[in-house]
């Protein structure tokens, strides 16, 4: 495994467990709010997230069957018209989906990485493009979620 | 034979309507969070309260306007029975009208259902307008 690679995974370990020290203790009522009309909720941001790693997933080689993909596959937008799951439901599968993506990382090969995607990511056409990608748009994601904390009177993120 | 009927108005669009009670994630959280199966028109949805339930085929899907399931397993005094949900738009809520009907028998059984599925059409208003149903098995359900 390269260093990269490496970097990568530890990345991808930290924000497992950023995703839920951001999630944890917003309500089911307050991941519906909005800082305006057409913003994403936290509800949806969760959803996008969990999405994204299921994506991931399918792309490594991994069947996992993803919940919900009629609202979040594809990066489908927010739509005002949706009824949107419970936080518990949404983040349900975060650790098992994580651990399994973890372990296929660790033994992921040149040939994967390197294998085109079916269409490009802002940071290039591989998987491997993919993975580093991904990382930034969790960390972004997260970030939206982290005002939302703000916004509803919770602390902020724990790096815990 | 016998109908329960309810009338109520949701201060929600009747697309969001629509949704919970056409997809499983919207009847999981306003009706029972034990929901499986298919929505699709011909498709059975399961419906579990613990140990009981029935089994639903929808027998017509009319986006935004109206949904009918037939009972086809479960409950004796449902099998046979219809469930029928019709939407339509009253200024910028939706009104939703709700029938069971079909029933053989006005019995004990009628008049309980009669009063759950009162409980259960407030659970969907309440999930259409604040996002937080009470479906039986979660939180907010009042036992």
């Amino acid at each position: 495994m390269t260093n990269t690679l490496k970097l990568l995974i530890s990345q991808f370990k930290l924000q497992t467990r950023l995703f839920k020290n951001v999630t944890i203790g917003i309500t089911d009522p307050g991941s519906l709010k909005q800082f305006y009309e057409n913003a994403n909720h936290v509800a949806w941001l969760t959803g996008h997230i969990v999405s994204s790693r299921y994506l991931l997933a399918g792309l490594i080689g991994l069947k996992e069957a993803e919940p919900f993909a009629e609202l979040f596959l594809n990066g489908k937008g927010m739509d005002k018209n949706s009824i949107y799951p419970p936080m518990a439901e949404l983040t349900k599968n975060w650790d098992s989906l994580s651990e399994k993506i973890a372990a296929a990382l660790d033994s992921i090969t040149d040939e994967t990485l390197s294998s085109k995607l079916p269409r490009p990511v802002p940071s290039g056409d591989t998987v491997g493009d993919f993975i580093a990608f991904i990382l930034h748009h969790e960390a972004y994601t997260i970030g939206q979620i982290g005002i939302y904390r703000k916004f509803q009177g919770l602390g902020a993120m724990s790096y815990n | 034979m016998a109908s329960i009927k309810h009338l109520l108005n949701i201060n929600a669009s009747k697309e969001k309507v629509f949704k919970a009670i056409t997809t499983i994630n919207g009847l999981a959280q306003w009706w029972t969070n034990q929901t499986t199966g298919s929505t699709d028109i011909g498709g059975i949805i399961q419906f579990r309260f613990g140990d009981a339930g029935s089994d639903m085929k929808v027998i017509s899907s009319e986006p935004d306007k109206s949904v009918i399931w037939e009972c086809v397993a479960g409950f004796p005094d449902w099998v046979g029975t219809k469930v029928t949900f019709t939407l339509d738009s009253n200024g910028d809520k939706t009104k939703l009208q709700f029938e069971h009907s079909d029933w053989k028998e006005d019995n004990e059984f009628f008049a309980g259902c009669s009063f759950s599925w009162g409980r259960y059409m407030e659970s969907l208003r309440q999930l259409c307008q604040t996002g937080k149903g009470e479906a039986f098995g979660t939180e907010g359900y009042k036992n």
